[in-house]
């Protein structure tokens, strides 16, 4: 049983799904998938989710505990935690509920630190007050705070990123180009390009899976509403499994649809472990504990 | 790597065979190729719409599709079906009685694919006649991503109008929950398909608020991939009985409805 995980009798209690038997552990992933069965005796450690209420539409059960929940149903391990607040409009206010997730859910949520390049003279102050507490990771919103991903203001994020080796998860890189320029200027930083690893963008999701496949330090986010058929499988046959990273970026979108693209996929079980959790915590023991 | 079919009960509401524009690589196109697709993942039945009804011609598209899945029973037909002002489709209570007549069970009507304005004036002899004979009417906006727009202002019209017309919304998303569950809230014929329904837990929080009947399980098979809906189901936190009505036992009633 996952630390922090309730035991199959109190999950049974407050739902109907299937209990873990152990004889699961000898299904593949395919079948556990089919049948819902959790995912007992495999990592996974979802790269992306968030947390709390968003105003733009409503976001169903969007609160710590009620993500653990969903975690638990499906035998998720962890998951990075970046709330809503910190990548929309309170970079401080965000990042401590981020922080407090952590806390409450040691073993099960690990805090993300979020900067605003709008409020640029407290970035660096931020990060390093997210790092002290805990945070494992940084996470970049250039869409929402309107701000490129090679603009100076994230400067101090990419030097702790590098002196630290941490994860550095950003939705949106600029083009491939400025993409592969940072990430050969920050060598210890590990850059996970949200959204894409699901494939089917077109070109310039082409190339950017290129930087992924030749540059050592970028790996692909999988989490995306959006997923045609066959294509999250090429991204994995491009790019290879050990550059590709299961996320579901809940509760904007769910655990439950997104892991499917991983535990269906045409791809080896091998492959789908790396994925789902192996690659992550590779990165993650990289930096601080 | 196969399961066999009569290990999963699982009823596709949403899926298309034949020809079909931007098809991605490896998508199944013929109908031995989406058998063995459904086989690879669990899925026992579907109900099927041409592509070529959709794309190119909806009389020849649904005649093609009558043929195509003659002489197999895991693949129940759905027209495509259109207002008669043209002529180019028969009127329409001659439409829905071939569509019954032909072993067709749905209809899919495709305002954006076929620019229509789902002004009243427009469909409203279409949806009566349908409603006439209990055919569910699929509603096939085209829509890719949550962001886009949505027809609500229709919705509430065609639920209101048409109350004994099962309406059954294709590819809804996570983002429009506002409008979607005060429309389910005020109107018992309008049911949600679930391939795109990914807000978190949104599956089992409509299930234990309307019920299972208000959902149905469906893919988008070829254009999406399949794997997210199912565990998007498998994984909803639902007990036996809930799983087995939102996986086919609701569509299946709703197709049984049909007045022949």
């Amino acid at each position: 049983m996952r630390m922090g995980q309730n035991s199959a009798a109190e999950r049974q209690g407050e739902s109907d799904w299937p209990a873990a038997s152990g004889a699961e552990e000898g299904l593949g992933l395919r079948e556990r998938a089919l049948r819902g069965l959790p995912l007992d005796g495999v990592l996974v450690i979802d790269d992306h989710i968030h947390l709390g209420p968003h105003a733009g539409f409503y976001q169903p059960n969007s609160s710590a505990a009620a993500l653990v929940r969903t975690m638990d149903r499906i035998g998720i391990d962890q998951a990075c935690v970046f709330s809503t607040l910190a990548v929309v409009s309170d970079m401080r206010g965000g990042n401590d509920l981020s922080l407090a997730a952590a806390r409450a859910f040691p073993d099960r949520l690990l805090a993300y630190a979020v900067p605003d390049p709008n409020q640029p003279e407290q970035v660096k102050d931020e990060l390093q007050r997210c790092l002290d507490a805990g945070a494992r990771g940084i996470k970049f919103h250039t869409q929402l705070h309107g701000y490129p991903f090679d603009g100076p203001r994230y400067e101090p994020a990419f030097e702790l990123a590098d002196a630290h080796r941490l994860p550095l998860i950003s939705h949106g890189v600029g083009s491939p180009e400025t993409l592969r320029r940072v990430a050969r200027a920050y060598p210890g930083a590990h850059f996970i390009v949200a959204h894409v690893g699901a494939g089917g963008a077109g070109a310039p999701g082409d190339a950017l899976l290129r930087v992924a496949a030749e540059e050592p330090n970028v790996y692909l986010d999988v989490a995306s509403s959006v997923a045609r058929f066959g294509a999250f499988a090429e991204v994995v046959r491009v790019v290879g499994a050990g550059k590709v990273l299961y996320g579901s970026d809940t509760p904007w979108m769910c655990f439950t649809h997104q892991i499917g693209r991983v535990l269906l996929a045409p791809i080896s079980e091998d492959d789908k472990r790396r994925i789902l959790g192996q690659n992550l915590a590779t990165l993650l023991k990289q930096g601080p504990r | 790597m196969n399961s066999s079919p009569s290990e999963s009960q699982l009823f596709d509401a949403n899926v298309v065979v034949g020809p079909l524009p931007r098809r991605p690589p490896g998508a199944p196109e013929s109908v031995p190729a989406l058998l063995e697709t459904m086989d690879r993942y669990g899925l026992a039945t579907a109900l099927v719409t041409h592509a070529s009804a959709k794309w190119h011609d909806p009389a020849l598209g649904n005649e093609r599709l009558i043929r195509e899945l003659s002489g197999q029973d895991r693949l129940i037909p759905c027209w495509v079906v259109l207002p008669a002002s043209c002529g180019e489709v028969p009127p329409e209570a001659e439409q829905v009685q071939d569509l019954i007549a032909s072993g067709a069970r749905a209809a899919r009507l495709c305002p954006v694919a076929h620019r229509l304005s789902l002004e009243p004036f427009e469909v409203d002899r279409l949806l009566g006649a349908l409603e006439e004979r209990r055919v569910p009417l699929l509603l096939d906006c085209d829509n890719v991503h949550w962001s886009e727009p949505r027809p609500w202002r229709f919705i509430a019209w065609a639920c209101t109008t048409f109350p004994a017309l099962p309406i059954i919304l294709l590819r809804e998303g996570q983002a429009s929950f506002r409008a979607l569950f005060a429309l389910l809230d005020q109107y018992t014929n309008l049911v949600v398909e679930t391939s795109y329904l990914q807000g978190h837990d949104a599956i089992n929080l409509i299930v234990q608020r309307w019920g299972p009947s208000r959902l149905v399980f469906g893919t988008g098979l070829p254009l999406w991939d399949p794997a997210l809906p199912i565990t998007g189901l498998t994984y909803a936190g639902l007990s036996p009985v809930q799983r087995e009505a939102v996986g086919g036992g609701t569509l299946r009633r709703l197709l049984e409805g049909c007045r022949r």
